[in-house]
């Protein structure tokens, strides 16, 4: 079962969507918000609106780190002291019902959409790319098929399996309810064909009178990732950056599910977010609510967690996604790792041992794309197959010279990533869009 | 509320399998261990000594150029020593005498110089990582060429003398009861430690070139496998003279077996060699017979007084006769050498068993194999250009 955590005294909210340059219109300082209510002043429509997780006073603009390398603008919001209001986001509903209310049922798609926006409704992981752009190519496209991911990238840390045995409810509604938006003729749940007895029979009644089906499948790392498991499921090839839509799938997983369902059930927006917490050091696993917003360090000293010497992990180990104490957590990665810190290790040459091209799930040829990082070589290592890179990190785990060939392939896909972002706009630009209500700088 | 579980698994707290350059050298040596074992069964001290000095003399001439430049610095001991392990198991036990050789050389230097040798090709051929060339072939062929009659099998030691015999006190046992009684039921019947005879390998190759001399003017394909050839047991045990560690062709396969167990070495490569180069030795040329000239044939299998039972003994017996095995299962997958892409060891592997069948039968049994491959191995950065992966998404 998942606790709850305690609110942090101050939470950083993610601003999501934003393009590069482009600062949200925060609310002006000292105002106090009410939870749920936006802290920002009307987002676009491609904006997703930033909620205040609890009562509290807008602190003023800030920034959230959602990776150690992934910085977002966000809105710095002091929680009011006591108990957090509306706590049934961390409980079990009973008898939730299993559709939208009747008055909501003529409610278009995109109007859907726009409402999963406004409260705050937000994934974008590796296990679940990102909800709302799917959303929206499923209006351009046809979908015939939504998947919700229920395999957990390391089974031995099963948030999703988790999350799905907890609220199965929610998680069947929101599933059902997008395949029902987006007339989608199958709806699928892959669990893991190991989960446990009980884990199956809460699943199969949960699913009972909805047109969800189960689909078992085995867990072997990475097939939780999007490409490999509609391959698995509908032998459709999903290219790394490429959404699921454009193969006629929307894929969520139970974390997202959850979400969508509490806001089609119950119109309640996403001010939590489920966290699994692996602490590799003393082995033990904690599982939470936690406050969107709040800061990794806030919530691993909640739960008696040292930060300090150690080093994180988002999602898995192996994928090298270093976090740090600032993070947030929201809809990115909901798991996490804390281990010892790495020793730099010097790295021997590469002896062509080709463990890397042999555990490579999808028959790509690391060592070869390290070289074409290293020679800045983009043709190359396009045909070493640089695209088809899923950086599940298992060419690296695996070589025994330890060299960086998930460095090499995130290296190189930064290059070409900056290669085409044009240059950044003009600050006179950005203090056009500069709140007038807020203290000049 | 404090809610913990305890994980039994992924306590490790390093991203990485922990297995390292080190690591996977020694894991080679693992698989090595059974020919290694079988060659000193079947030749004794003398083996073991040998195959010492072999990895000693390369240990110190590594630790000296690893002092010369930055690529002194990228030889490393694990790979040398793996390296030179191979090299000593395809040297024969005798080189260890203090007797001199026929042009008056002396054996014994010939392993230390061996070692010291494979030293400077790995430092030439630039160390870990850089090397294209599999240093153990370049030595063994430069030896081939140099020391070639030194390197020529003698002897292997009576069953009954395993390890403790030395395989240079010698004496030729009763022809007709060595081809008659397999090696391991043969009663020993003087006090010397060793049966001396020629290596099968010699036989067959004086025959596949037509250079045999029949007694009787006359010698078929069938006559030979039957009147010359040793019992074919005694190939596959390691009953008949030959180097080290390829003697003992079940102990090879054992260690080959063992390679791919682990996940050190591509099944699909022995594989392929072994077949396609069986397939060509069924197909290539051979002489039937051999009267006042030798009739060659190709498919020997069609060949009316041939057929298939002696056609195929004819290709087990090359098959088990030279380092075929050992070459497939040990150098052929060697990282060094095979493309890294699937598709490309595929062509690599065949290409490397039609040249060693091809080898085997016109050039040497005893160093065809090991010349087929370095010829192969020059393919193999051209056809990692031609083979790109491909990939799953």
């Amino acid at each position: 079962m998942f606790g709850a955590a305690n609110f942090p005294r101050r939470v950083w909210v993610p601003c999501i969507g934003y393009p590069h340059g482009e600062t949200p219109l925060i609310k002006p300082a000292g105002l106090a918000v009410s939870r749920g209510q936006p802290l920002v002043y009307r987002p676009s429509p491609q904006w997703h609106a930033a909620l205040a997780p609890a009562n509290g006073v807008i602190v003023g603009p800030g920034s959230a780190w959602l990776t150690a390398t992934h910085e977002v603008p966000a809105v710095a919001f002091d929680v009011d002291p006591g108990p957090a209001e509306g706590s049934s986001t961390t409980g079990v509903v009973a008898n939730p019902p299993s559709a939208p209310p009747a008055s909501r049922r003529d409610l278009p798609f995109s109007g859907w959409i726009d409402r999963l926006r406004n409260l705050g409704v937000w994934a974008d992981r590796w296990t679940s790319p990102d909800l709302l752009a799917q959303l929206h190519a499923c209006l351009r496209r046809p979908i015939d098929t939504v998947v919700c991911n229920i395999l957990d990238v390391d089974p031995a840390l099963p948030l999703q399996a988790m999350v799905a045995g907890q609220w199965p409810a929610e998680v069947m509604a929101g599933v059902a309810t997008f395949a029902s938006l987006t007339g989608a003729g199958r709806a699928w749940l892959a669990v893991s064909s190991s989960i446990d007895e009980s884990a199956w029979t809460t699943l199969r009644s949960a699913l009972s009178g909805t047109d969800v089906r189960l689909v078992p499948l085995r867990n072997d790392f990475p097939r939780a990732n999007p490409g490999l498991l509609m391959r698995e499921l509908s032998d459709r090839p999903l290219r790394p950056g490429q959404l699921p839509p454009e193969q006629g799938v929307l894929m969520l997983d139970a974390a997202a599910a959850l979400a969508a369902g509490r806001c089609f059930l119950h119109d309640e927006p996403m001010l939590t977010a489920p966290l699994a917490v692996f602490d590799q050091i003393t082995g033990r696993a904690y599982f939470r609510t936690v406050p969107v917003g709040a800061k990794l360090r806030d919530v691993l000293t909640d739960i008696d967690v040292e930060t300090f010497g150690a080093r994180l992990f988002a999602g898995t180990p192996l994928r090298q996604e270093l976090l740090n104490g600032d993070c947030v957590v929201g809809g990115g990665e909901l798991t996490i790792y804390r281990s010892t810190r790495i020793p730099d290790t010097n790295p021997d040459s590469c002896i062509r041992c080709a463990w890397c091209v042999e555990a490579c799930p999808v028959n790509i040829q690391p060592a070869g794309i390290l070289e074409a990082a290293q020679r800045e070589d983009p043709q190359l290592a396009h045909e070493y197959g640089l695209e088809a890179c899923i950086e599940c990190g298992i060419c690296a785990y695996v070589c025994p010279s330890h060299l960086p060939l998930l460095e090499g392939v995130r290296t190189l896909r930064r290059s070409q990533r900056n290669a085409r972002t044009p240059p950044p706009e003009k600050d006179a630009r950005k203090e056009t869009r500069r709140n007038p209500e807020l203290p000049e700088p | 509320m404090t809610q913990a579980l305890q994980r039994p698994a992924l306590l490790a707290p390093l991203p990485h399998s922990g297995v390292t350059v080190a690591e996977f050298y020694s894991m080679h040596f693992l698989g090595a261990v059974f020919p290694l074992t079988a060659g000193m069964l079947l030749y004794g001290w003398r083996a073991a000594l040998l195959i010492g000095a072999v990895i000693i003399s390369t240990s110190v001439t590594i630790f000296v150029w690893r002092q010369i430049g930055p690529r002194g610095r990228q030889v490393r001991y694990s790979q040398g020593l793996w390296l030179a392990l191979l090299l000593g198991l395809m040297l024969p036990a005798q080189l260890l005498s203090a007797a001199r050789g026929p042009s008056g050389e002396l054996p014994w230097l010939v392993p230390i110089g061996a070692g010291m040798m494979l030293a400077i090709f790995l430092w030439l051929l630039g160390g870990l990582g850089a090397v294209r060339i599999h240093p153990v072939l370049i030595t063994y062929l430069l030896l081939v060429a140099l020391f070639g009659d030194l390197l020529l099998s003698r002897s292997v030691l009576s069953r009954d003398r395993l390890f403790f015999g030395d395989v240079l006190r010698s004496g030729t046992p009763d022809r007709s009861m060595v081809r008659e009684d397999p090696w391991i039921s043969r009663k020993h019947t003087s006090d010397l430690d060793a049966e001396r005879s020629e290596s099968a390998s010699d036989v067959l190759i004086r025959y596949t070139m037509g250079r045999e001399k029949p007694p009787r003017g006359y010698l078929s394909l069938q006559g030979l496998l039957r009147d010359e050839m040793p019992p074919l047991e005694d190939l596959i045990l390691g009953g008949r003279p030959g180097p080290i560690g390829t003697s003992s062709v079940i102990a090879v396969i054992v260690g080959g077996l063992f390679l791919m167990y682990r996940g050190l070495i591509d099944f699909r490569i022995p594989l392929i060699v072994i077949g396609v180069m069986y397939t060509a030795l069924l197909i290539l040329p051979i002489p039937t017979v051999i009267a006042e000239r030798a009739q060659w044939h190709w498919f020997a299998i069609r060949v009316h007084e041939i057929g298939w039972p002696t056609a195929i003994t004819f290709a087990n017996y090359e098959m088990m006769a030279g380092p075929a095995p050992f070459v497939a299962f040990f150098l052929a997958t060697a990282p060094v050498m095979r493309p890294m892409a699937r598709r490309a060891r595929g062509i690599y592997a065949a290409v490397a068993g039609i040249l060693a069948a091809v080898l085997q039968l016109y050039v040497s049994v005893g160093y065809g194999p090991y010349l087929a491959l370095l010829l192969a191995s020059l393919l193999a950065p051209t056809l990692d250009t031609w083979f790109r992966p491909r990939p799953l998404v």
